[in-house]
């Protein structure tokens, strides 16, 4: 018998990235909730290297690493396909879940900085939405065309998480004057049913991201 | 009708060193196109919008870039000869993880050697140092990362090798020295025909870093 386990913790959206791919798949695993103030000795020997989440366990081997979990979760359980069949548009999903893999630390940034490293983070955060609103998405309705594939859910936090950074924060990003088709997307996306029942609750996700957002700002202010 | 393969880099980018190792590996034709990244090509701004930089492929006219990106489609296209990686699941999410690794902690960090004052440099030759402990214990007593034979981590690694004599000149430390399984391994590579037409001279790439580090004030 198959057996997926899933080590993640709540609210990564890495993790859930990996939920969404296994659901749309309808791949049942076992969930692990790991406390990553207090790692797993089962954490530390799946992933040695990196000591992160999220990790797959598939017949008892492990694979670490976001993007190479989705990729194997693609090639083992090619049903309901979540990359391209054509080489050419397979490079192109990989380039943009690799662009947004390449700048989640200036979204990081936007979220942890304070003053003007803060202001420069959003600055720079705005130019980056700009290029995937115009060179990702277009006017498609998902990254990957008519149906949701990996490059959805590789930026499907800016559909769960953002608003919630932005509110933790005080700052708004994704306008929908400035990013209409963005903006857009964030909705189809979060309709899809499979992610509708698989995102975390927004009202539990705000006094956790209020109260990072203050730890940041009392470490760079003391 | 013909594939029109045409590769748009530059010649100390070990990220263009790959694609050419892989073009090499399966045979394919193609123009190379060397550009000024002081004065980048029309070609380029418009193969390649979103970061403007190289390598860039382009197949037919359409552009494919981000090097791993570029060779895992070459795989695809041309998959009838020399498979890059392997067909199993798991042995290709581990040649990803580890390409992954490669690019994150080897490439990624060693740019912080060349790019910063000497004073800066001991923190990141420590983290260098630990990962290349980590990449010879995963070597053990293979000939290569994909095993038996030249696979995708070999690939992604092996253009590093370009950089060796750099790395020892800025960051103080000899890589034959201290990861001698590192070293037999880079040259076990250099002796495929595809891996060694396709990087080019140490001392050639310390030159090139030296006048960058000039015009960058750093020395």
């Amino acid at each position: 018998m198959e057996e997926v386990k899933l080590l993640g913790a709540w609210p990564s959206p890495y993790c859930y990235r990996v939920i969404w791919a296994l659901r749309l798949k309808c791949v049942k695993y076992e969930y692990v909730e790991e406390d990553l103030s207090n790692k797993s000795d089962l954490l530390l020997q799946y992933n040695p290297v990196h000591k992160k989440i999220p990790v797959l366990v598939h017949r008892g081997k492990p694979i670490a690493e976001t993007n190479v979990i989705l990729e194997y979760i693609e090639e083992v359980w090619p049903h309901n396909p979540l990359l391209p069949d054509h080489p050419y548009d397979k490079a192109l999903a990989r380039f943009w879940t690799k662009f947004e893999e390449d700048k989640s630390p200036t979204f990081f940034a936007f979220f942890h900085g304070v003053g003007e490293e803060q202001e420069e983070a959003t600055k720079e955060a705005k130019k980056l939405l700009k290029i995937i609103e115009e060179h990702g998405l277009g006017e498609k309705k998902f990254f990957g065309g008519n149906k949701i594939g990996l490059t959805d859910l590789a930026f499907g936090w800016l559909s769960g998480w953002l608003e919630v950074m932005e509110e933790a924060v005080g700052v708004k990003l994704l306008e929908a004057n400035s990013f209409p088709h963005l903006k857009a997307w964030t909705k189809t996306f979060k309709e899809v049913p499979v992610i509708k029942e698989n995102l975390p609750d927004p009202d539990e996700m705000l006094p956790y991201f209020k109260s990072l957002r203050e730890k940041f700002i009392a470490s760079a202010t003391s | 009708m013909a594939d029109e393969v045409i590769l748009l880099d530059f010649w100390p980018s070990m990220f263009g060193m790959r694609v050419k190792i892989a073009l090499a590996e399966k045979g394919i034709e193609y123009e190379y196109k060397e550009e000024n990244l002081w004065n980048k090509s029309t070609q380029l701004l418009q193969m390649n919008p979103v970061h403007q930089l190289i390598p860039v492929l382009i197949h037919n006219g359409k552009p494919v870039c981000e090097s791993l990106v570029m060779v895992e489609y070459i795989d695809e296209v041309w998959k009838d000869k020399s498979p890059l990686l392997p067909t199993d699941p798991h042995q290709r999410a581990h040649a990803r993880f580890w390409t992954d690794f490669v690019d994150k902690k080897v490439f990624d960090v060693s740019k912080r050697i060349w790019s910063t004052k000497i004073e800066e440099n001991e923190s990141t030759k420590k983290e260098l140092i630990e990962t290349f402990k980590i990449l010879e214990g995963k070597l053990r007593d293979k000939p290569y990362f994909g095993g038996e034979t030249f696979g995708f981590v070999d690939l992604a690694l092996i253009t590093f090798y370009s950089r060796f004599y750099s790395a020892e000149m800025f960051g103080n430390f000899s890589i034959e020295a201290e990861f001698p399984e590192i070293n037999a391994w880079a040259k076990r590579c250099m002796q495929k025909d595809t891996v060694a037409k396709s990087i080019p001279d140490q001392k050639k790439v310390y030159e090139f870093l030296v006048q960058m580090r000039k015009q960058l004030g750093l020395d």
